[in-house]
């Protein structure tokens, strides 16, 4: 299996990163992506922007933990995972995971696994800024700890 | 080259600005996690809530994530993780 992790402040391309996965991979018959992007009103407030914070070193180390574990369940040929710091603006991607398989089942579910166990376990931390010039930063999602406990379960 | 008998302890994110601080280094022979976190929530009130259990999420010591108690020998660096938010 091939994988790669990238933190970074810029934008990514999705279709870039399809052609890498498409080179990386072989006999690929399924690719799924997620991106996640930058909701513009989540609350009553207007969003300027969100500002993420990571803890360099040992993100990446989590996230690697994550991809291997999906690579022990599904038969995994690429996964790449992008994650966006810094200041994002409203309607801006934040995170790709990308996952190539032989089969769309494999394909779907490792996807979700490592998107899943990223909200939970890879240390990042966002900050609503919005338009008045309040911030705060946000609350963890019960739900998202639902979601990683189901795949324990499993 | 470090001093003996010291704990590097780094605030992220959340903690880093309800407590004013982003590092600091503190006297320490080693002890568990919870130990550390206790010392820390006797320094006064603002202390004990910003670091009540839900808002310390997990700790790194030496810049790996421990899930447990784990013990924190003397010169590591211990830091404090909110809980996280990314995705």
């Amino acid at each position: 299996m091939v994988h790669a992790i990238s933190i970074q402040t810029a934008d990514f391309s999705l279709e870039t990163e399809e052609k890498l996965a498409e080179a990386s991979s072989k006999n690929c018959g399924a690719l799924v992506s997620f991106t996640g992007k930058v909701r513009g009103k989540d609350h009553e407030q207007l969003l300027s922007h969100l500002y993420l914070e990571h803890f360099p070193g040992v993100t990446e180390q989590e996230i690697e933990k994550i991809i291997l574990a999906a690579q022990q369940k599904w038969p995994l040929q690429y996964v790449k995972v992008i994650h966006r710091i810094g200041n994002i603006k409203t309607g801006e991607r934040i995170v790709l995971v990308l996952t190539a398989c032989e089969h769309r089942k494999d394909a779907y579910q490792a996807n979700e696994f490592i998107m899943d166990y990223l909200k939970t376990e890879a240390p990042f931390w966002k900050k609503e800024c919005f338009a008045n010039g309040d911030a705060c930063w946000v609350d963890m999602k019960k739900s998202d700890l639902d979601h990683t406990q189901r795949w324990k379960q499993a | 080259m470090a001093l003996a008998n010291m704990l590097k302890i780094i605030y992220m994110a959340k903690l880093k600005e309800q407590l004013a601080i982003a590092e600091e280094t503190i006297e320490w022979t080693g002890g568990t996690c919870d130990e550390l976190i206790q010392l820390l929530r006797s320094r006064n009130e603002l202390w004990h809530t910003t670091l009540a259990p839900e808002n310390v999420y997990k700790l790194a010591v030496n810049k790996s994530i421990v899930h447990q108690n784990a013990y924190i020998p003397e010169n590591a660096e211990v830091a404090l993780l909110p809980p996280v938010t990314g995705g």
